[in-house]
């Protein structure tokens, strides 16, 4: 004979087996929070230790690799893709001119003369930097165009290039001015 | 209310079979053998890992050849703690009837009953991780050392965000993930435990990617050993593709290696994934004014380091400053934030957080087992006394 005094044990039982399952079956979550407490930025916003910037439509941050500073994607609708980098290199890498050359051979075009160079370009300022900004628009309708600025800062010489295929980058000209208008440098002078 | 059983019925066996003594010796001999085990398979799986493997399962399973086929060869923790749970329980059921002079007795029992409760509710219960933040910043949430979760990250009007993760668990190729607020479904193409990353153009190998859209096509994956050293950490790759109206809308990596969100867009909502190292979310906020940190004279070996954290809780109306140091942690709220380390040349400070809602249990047990244990021996010793007296 067997005395059970009460429901206690049944409880024990169903409450161990049902802590147990609980435990075995991973679920997912769905829960609204602050956006400052998620440390999510809004897609449009971007800024690191030495920039910021406001992002056009379409445009999303990716992570940095090897010499660049920030990256990014422009996605068209077309499914072609384009991409922003912004990398530093020494001045003693090369002049203004071999380098502006160096992209338009890139984009199809022919070399500019050295000393015709800076007078080609469109002189900019950039978080009172000077800087010349270019637009390289490939002859070839599925060539790579280039869209860049390029800045000296010390001892460093700092190229923002934008890259894709023709189409895409036409349609993308106007984020581009748009990115270059509100991007700012905070290394100091 | 009370129950007879008759001996022949099936309950009566059960419950005898869950009482005896024989078993309680069974689970008793496999724990101590679980404990050797486990304590031998530390060596290369690492604590975590091996209590994984060895308690906080039904049964250690043995890998037969390189086929992927598992086999069970002895009860894991939970069965071996359940029954042991079980056992005690029905022993008392079967054996004990209340007495004054039982009562030790069943306090004791009562006790290591709370102990043994105590480990599961740290186990299911418990969290640890890790807060870091730089000095000026303010954060709101700590994340595990262990465990890994893919988010998808909602923006929502007046500055909220709606996050909706899946356990890194339900990351099985092939499986399709569905949120209550997402209006596509996740399907996981692969999923790789450990991998080795290299930039695809680095390498000169282009060969074709699952990865049709984000960073995810510059990157070579490639599925290797799982690693359970202290100082390694393994970086899980998932090959994920939400599918809306019946159409991928493209293949994404997610990895831990690389938790900045990506991007994406379904019915002109958008939507952020990563995949990161579960994150525990604070109803407060802590903010490093200052870290400091000093070293022995003339050696590189810290002599303390200390982080001056601003804690504000705006729904309790709290505004305080705690200065957290090596054997000085801050404790609220249940939560305990120990100085762990700091990095970025003292830019950076990593607090060890550690929430357990059942750090009370054992002192509670170990309170009743010493109240039971003074109770049994003092009714032993007065009626050893009287014995001798009457004699």
């Amino acid at each position: 004979m067997i005395r059970a005094g009460s429901n206690y044990l049944a409880v024990c039982v169903v409450v161990m087996v049902s802590l147990t399952l609980v435990s075995c079956a991973p679920e997912s979550t769905s829960t609204v929070y602050p956006q400052d407490m998620t440390g999510i930025r809004p897609s449009d916003e971007w800024s690191d230790s030495n920039w910021q910037a406001k992002l056009p439509t379409g445009w999303v941050v990716e992570p940095v690799f090897g010499m660049r500073e920030a990256s990014f994607r422009v996605i068209g609708s077309a499914g072609d893709e384009a991409e922003v980098s912004i990398s530093r290199l020494p001045i003693q890498g090369g002049t203004l001119a071999s380098n502006v050359n160096r992209w338009r051979v890139q984009a199809g075009l022919e070399p500019w003369a050295d000393e015709q160079v800076i007078s080609k370009l469109t002189k900019i300022s950039i978080s009172d930097y000077d800087a010349f900004q270019m637009e390289f628009i490939s002859p070839n309708p599925d060539g790579q165009s280039i869209y860049g600025v390029i800045l000296e800062e010390g001892k460093d010489r700092v190229f923002i290039k934008f890259s894709g295929t023709s189409a895409l980058m036409e349609s993308q000209l106007e984020a581009w001015h748009f990115f270059v208008e509100n991007l700012e440098l905070y290394h100091e002078h | 209310m009370s129950i007879k059983l008759s001996s022949n019925s099936p309950a009566y066996k059960v419950l005898t079979l869950l009482s005896s003594l024989k078993l309680t010796v069974i689970c008793l001999s496999i724990s101590m053998i679980l404990v050797f085990l486990n304590t031998l398979a530390q060596v290369n799986l690492g604590i975590y890992e091996a209590q994984n493997r060895y308690f906080a399962t039904w049964f250690v399973w043995a890998e037969i050849g390189d086929g992927g086929l598992k086999l069970p060869y002895i009860p894991g923790g939970y069965l071996v703690g359940g029954i042991l749970i079980l056992n005690l329980l029905c022993a008392h059921w079967k054996r004990f009837s209340f007495k004054w002079n039982k009562l030790g007795l069943m306090q004791i029992h009562l006790g290591i009953l709370v102990l043994l409760g105590g480990g599961f509710v740290t186990h299911w219960l418990s969290n640890e991780g890790q807060l870091t933040f730089d000095e000026g910043q303010t954060v709101q949430f700590y994340e595990s050392f262990q465990e890994r979760e893919l988010a998808i990250s909602e923006p929502l009007p007046e500055g909220m965000v709606r996050e909706t993760v899946f356990p890194v668990e339900l990351l099985k190729a092939g499986a399709k993930l569905q949120g209550e607020h997402l209006p596509f479904t996740m399907e996981i193409l692969d999923f790789y435990k450990n991998t080795r990353m290299t930039l695809r153009r680095a390498m000169g190998n282009n060969a074709d990617s699952l990865v049709t859209r984000g960073w995810g096509k510059r990157i070579n994956v490639e599925s290797i050993k799982q690693t359970f050293k202290p100082k390694e950490q393994n970086l899980l790759s998932a090959f994920v593709q939400p599918i809306w109206d019946g159409k991928p809308i493209g293949t994404w990596l997610a990895t831990n290696a690389i938790t900045d969100p990506q991007w994406f867009e379904v019915e002109g909502r958008k939507f952020a994934l990563s995949l990161r190292n579960t994150r525990y979310y604070l109803p407060f906020e802590l903010t490093l004014l200052d870290f400091k940190h000093d070293y022995y004279a003339g050696t590189d070996v810290p002599m303390n380091y200390s982080s001056d954290v601003r804690l504000i809780n705006e729904e309790l109306n709290e505004h305080r400053e705690y200065l957290i140091y090596m054997n000085h942690p801050l404790r609220y709220q249940g939560k305990t934030f120990y100085q762990q380390k700091f990095a970025n040349d003292g830019a950076t400070s990593l607090l060890q957080v550690v929430e357990n809602p059942g750090w009370l249990i054992p002192y509670i047990s170990c309170v009743l087992v010493s109240i039971g244990l003074f109770w049994h021996f003092t009714v032993h010793l007065l009626k050893h006394v009287n014995k001798r007296r009457s004699g």
